[in-house]
């Protein structure tokens, strides 16, 4: 399946689920998005810097030494304008991550699941793609 | 360490004399906190001083200046063992405050517990700032002078956890209490200042650490807004424990808690977050 079609299931099977990306944290670009509404660049920008800053930033190094182990959280969840922004990262490659903006209401515990669930399918995808081709498309956003 | 025999042979007289007794000598614990406290009021370049507990456990300390810098976790003794952190924690408050807790909450369990103790010193492997203020000897004997107790043990424990994910209408007033009073271990920060320690003693000593860098670009992710701010990092596997903060008007609260507690520190951020609950995305973007 296709990177687009895997993350734009995902919205659809997150309740009151706006935006879906699939980020490089470390680049803070855009790889692939899939939105309610149509969004300008800033705001993906901005989503991107917040997931950098705990994901990818000093939160995340410092939290090591208060977990006490050497890596780096695997999520995190951000309350921001009456919203949530989920971030999971990768499993093997720590500088992508899956973000996602839903509604206040939302099952956060749910909606972290599913997003567990695509990023396990993300890098089956990413592992059969040529390497040329597994980040890049029509789709592709980013700076 | 000019001092450093006399340390060791302080310790061997004090533990030699537990053993004689075959009881814990009155005051023994306290003698030896006593020897080390006069060691580190005899050290003026950057020492780090290695306790070893003869059942394979060390703790490390930093003393320069007849000053303490920091204190190390309790760690397996191996070669390539850092337990003491490379830079100084950025504390916001009283930097002697999680020195002393820390002093008192893990180095003197340490030595209580200890099967045989042993000391070392060398010099630290790492840059020690000059300016790096610590905590003074007579402010750590102070401490000891008035019975000094980890927050968590002198802290009334709630009997009931309140209900945050219940069907209560009425926001709870302080929620960076009522979170706080589900944490693990946590910190009660005014304007960035650090006002309360709870908890674990070992786990409140990270968080301390963590109220520089750390904090600041959670705080800068979450941002100032009306109402409950959050943002939450998850452990990794297997371990079972979120670091959150939580930051209402000028306080916040910085804590640890299980991985069970999410929904009900969401649910209390709902309760008392923006008024903007539903409003539609900010298509212009929202850069912080």
């Amino acid at each position: 399946m296709p990177l687009t079609i895997t993350i734009q299931a995902l919205r659809r099977a997150i309740p009151d689920c706006r935006v879906i990306a699939f980020v490089d944290l470390s680049a803070r670009l855009v790889l692939r998005a899939e939105a309610e509404h149509p969004q300008p660049q800033e705001f993906y920008d901005a989503l991107c810097l917040r997931g950098a800053l705990l994901l990818g930033g000093q939160a995340a190094a410092a939290s090591t030494e208060v977990f006490g182990t050497d890596q780096a959280p695997p999520e995190a969840v951000l309350l921001h304008g009456g919203g949530f922004e989920l971030f999971v990262r990768a499993p093997r490659d720590p500088d992508e991550a899956l973000c996602a903006v839903i509604g206040g209401e939302a099952d956060i515990a749910a909606a972290l699941a599913a997003m567990r669930a695509t990023m396990a399918e993300i890098v089956e995808i990413v592992d059969a793609a040529p390497p040329a081709t597994a980040a890049g498309g029509s789709q592709e956003r980013g700076r | 360490m000019a001092g450093l025999e006399r340390l060791n042979a302080a310790l061997a007289k004090l533990r030699g004399a537990e053993a004689a007794a075959e009881r814990t000598v009155p005051g023994g614990v306290d003698g030896i906190v006593e020897v080390l406290l006069t060691e580190i009021s005899e050290t003026i370049l950057p020492r780090e001083m290695t306790i070893g507990d003869g059942a394979g456990q060390e703790i490390r300390l930093l003393a320069a200046r007849r000053r303490l810098l920091r204190v190390g976790r309790t760690a397996p003794v191996t070669p390539d063992a850092t337990p003491i952190p490379a830079e100084p924690p950025e504390a916001t408050g009283d930097p002697a405050e999680p020195l002393i807790a820390a002093f008192h909450g893990r180095v003197r369990p340490f030595v209580a517990k200890a099967a045989e103790l042993s000391v070392a010193a060398s010099r630290p492997p790492y840059r020690v700032d000059p300016t790096e203020a610590g905590c003074s000897v007579e402010a750590l004997r102070a401490a000891a002078d008035r019975d000094w107790t980890a927050p968590a043990a002198s802290a009334p424990t709630p009997e009931t956890r309140p209900d945050l994910a219940g069907e209560t209408a009425t926001p709870p007033p302080d929620p960076v209490g009522t979170c706080l009073a589900r944490a693990t271990a946590g910190l009660r920060l005014r304007e960035g200042q650090i006002v309360a320690m709870q908890g674990d003693a070992e786990f409140a000593h990270r968080l301390t650490g963590f109220t520089g860098l750390g904090f600041g670009a959670m705080t800068k992710a979450a941002g100032d807004g009306p109402g409950t701010t959050c943002a939450i990092l998850r452990a990794p596997a297997p371990l079972n424990l979120l670091l959150v903060r939580v930051a209402h008007g000028r306080d916040a609260a910085l804590f640890l808690t299980p991985t069970d507690e999410l929904p009900a520190i969401l649910a209390l951020c709902r309760a008392t977050g923006p008024a903007a609950r539903s409003a539609p995305l900010d298509r212009a973007g929202s850069p912080d």
